[in-house]
């Protein structure tokens, strides 16, 4: 049986993926316990590509294209595995930059980490509700590649979007064109950041437990003491970098007692 | 000789203003003493039929003044679903006088109740005094002791500032501690919490007790606020049940006439306070029943209209065409201007990526 095919799809976060296996060096080839990675080429595919499609009467399927791919892609005597790595950045909307109106939350499963007094406290519940509606999208598509795996006798499972680095200046510094105004950004606190980024999690976990797809937490040698990012890992204010890629990949590997046996585009 | 019934108005003879005329042109409301400006800041609490106040005082231009208004994270849906806006703070329904009092005194300090937290069935924390105002309750004792903190240093600034405050009597019924007469606005283990009769009692207020409540609130308020007006209004809505043991409709007349009465005696020796006659058009026989729904306890968008014609024609000097155009958005929307540029980014972080291999 030669090894493992990881189909990974999703969105931006794929990227650092991406860049950490276009300088990797595969090490077996075909092996029993080998396992190559087929990634969504969105060059080649678009960033709108509809990953989930309407079969009729509201039911959304994985869209037939990526089985498509998949079929002329992957040699089918591979066991498939499915990844996602969709969504992941909802939280940035509300705390990448400092909101006009200053706010802060508890975080009901994190009670040692403080609240600012001087903010307006608005309640967990509302957090959740709004970032609950920005995640909707991207979690249709985990559970049309969730029911895809159960139905082809795969296995799926979803890489959590990496934790935000800590370092105001890192972000300031790394900070993307379209973030950028005639005013002054003033990027939100990194506590607040780090709060947000748990709200997102804990729903995409909780999602995942929902559907039955496996979540896989950011490994602890990408994060600091407190669960920020390393900077070293951080690529741009939002996304990790191929460093973070090449820690993923590994620890999905060495849970799985694969080894890498090289990539090619979806 | 003619007796002093012939030199009253014609609005003092029953026949001529209640009987004859069609129910829609019933008016009741006569000598109100005093106008709400377009500009004063109208507060509104109350039992839930002051929601229908708040709600069309908004719609018809005026100065709703609402200190909590939900952060704009949500849009006007969410804040709705949260209680934001509903009332002028985020108290939830103040059924009675004492409780009215009690929700100024822990506003301003003066008052800490022993009771600070319950939970519901789901564990969820719940604020005994607004034991509804989260949808789910809250997630930590934490978080509702701030929230709460939060919402009181809301309520104290919003009885410094407003101009008129507008009070819907609800009930004499009441739930409260045995410890320190604290008033829960529905009974321990309804919506949270758990009875217990050791705790817990049933107290139904008399005509003079709500009528030494509001005494005591005007007071208060007048201490913080020596310009601010009141309207007083008495719910018209019957109880949904009663504690007392006895027919339900007996104990809502008790509870409707003593509110009636309450307002009366104050209107008649304060300046600043004004009763307006909701009760009596909603409930007035003269209607034959048509402003009440079919389960004869919530009045009907026709009811709460009449209402709401008459108020504006009399407390206000309300000119539709005066109603103000809505502010222009002074900024950007911040939330709409970050899921775009989010979304764009991704996009292209994604797209630079998948391009660096070719």
């Amino acid at each position: 049986m030669p090894g493992k095919a990881a189909i990974i799809l999703g969105n931006s976060h794929l990227s650092s993926v991406i860049l950490h296996l276009q300088d990797r060096p595969a090490e077996v080839y075909g092996s029993d316990d080998s396992i190559q990675y087929y990634v969504f080429d969105t060059v080649k595919h678009g960033a709108g590509f509809p990953f989930s499609i309407d079969s009729g009467g509201g039911r959304y399927i994985l869209n037939p294209a990526v089985l498509e791919m998949i079929k002329a892609k992957v040699p089918a005597d591979r066991e498939i595995l499915y990844i996602s790595m969709y969504g992941g950045n909802a939280h940035n909307v509300l705390t990448l930059k400092e909101h006009p109106r200053p706010f802060d939350f508890v975080v009901p499963w994190r009670q040692d980490l403080p609240i600012d007094n001087n903010r307006e406290l608005v309640s967990f519940a509302y957090i959740h509700r709004f970032l609950k509606k920005l995640t909707e999208a991207y979690e249709l598509n985990m559970t049309t590649l969730q029911n895809a795996a159960r139905e082809l006798g795969g296995h799926a499972f979803h890489f959590q979007s990496p934790p935000p680095v800590r370092d105001n200046a890192f972000i300031l510094h790394h900070l993307e064109d379209w973030f950028k105004s005639d005013q002054p950004v003033e990027v939100a606190a990194p506590l607040l950041r780090y709060k947000m980024w748990l709200a997102h999690s804990k729903i995409i976990a909780d999602y995942c437990s929902g559907i039955g797809m496996e979540f896989l937490e950011t490994p602890q040698s990408a994060k600091d003491r407190d669960g920020y990012l390393l900077e070293e890992h951080g690529r741009d204010s939002t996304h990790a970098g191929p460093s973070f890629g090449k820690i993923l990949l590994n620890q999905f590997e060495q849970r799985l007692g694969l080894r890498y046996d090289g990539w090619a585009w979806l | 000789m003619k007796s002093p019934y012939h030199s009253l108005p014609s609005y003092t003879r029953w026949s001529k203003v209640v009987a004859e005329p069609p129910y829609s042109h019933v008016d009741p409301v006569t000598n109100f003493p005093w106008k709400v400006e377009p500009e004063d800041k109208v507060a509104t609490a109350g039992s839930c039929f002051a929601q229908h106040i708040a709600r069309h005082l908004r719609q018809s231009g005026f100065n709703y003044y609402v200190v909590e208004d939900g952060h704009p994270i949500g849009d006007e849906a969410q804040k709705e679903h949260f209680n934001f806006g509903t009332y002028s703070a985020r108290y939830g329904n103040i059924y009675t006088p004492r409780q009215l009092v009690q929700l100024f005194e822990r506003a301003f300090g003066t008052f800490e109740p022993q009771e600070q937290v319950w939970t519901d069935k789901n564990g969820r924390f719940v604020d005994p005094f607004r034991p509804n105002i989260e949808p789910d309750g809250f997630s930590s004792e934490a978080e509702l002791f701030a929230d709460r903190r939060q919402h009181l240093a809301k309520v104290r600034h919003m009885f410094e500032t407003l101009n008129v405050f507008v009070f819907t009597l609800g009930l004499t019924e009441a739930w409260r501690s045995k410890a320190d007469g604290a008033i829960f606005p529905v009974c321990p283990g309804v919506a949270g919490g758990t009875y217990d009769s050791e705790k817990y009692e049933f107290y139904n207020f008399r005509a003079s007790e709500v009528i030494a409540d509001m005494e005591r609130f005007l007071e208060l308020l007048g201490q913080v606020n020596p310009s601010a007006r009141v309207i007083l209004t008495v719910s018209p809505v019957p109880l949904i049940a009663t504690a007392e043991d006895r027919h339900v409709l007996v104990s809502t007349t008790y509870s409707k006439s003593a509110l009636r009465v309450a307002c009366d005696e104050i209107e008649r020796s304060r300046e600043n306070v004004a009763y307006f006659p909701s009760y009596e058009i909603i409930t007035g026989a003269f209607n034959k029943g048509r402003y009440f729904a079919e389960d004869l306890r919530n009045a009907n968008e026709e009811g709460v209209s009449h209402v709401m014609r008459l108020f504006l024609q009399h407390a206000t000097d309300f000119d539709p065409a005066r109603i103000p155009a809505p502010k222009a958005i002074e900024e950007p929307n911040f939330i709409e201007q970050m899921m775009h540029v989010v979304q764009t980014t991704c996009e292209e972080e994604l797209i630079e990526a998948s391009l660096s291999d070719r």
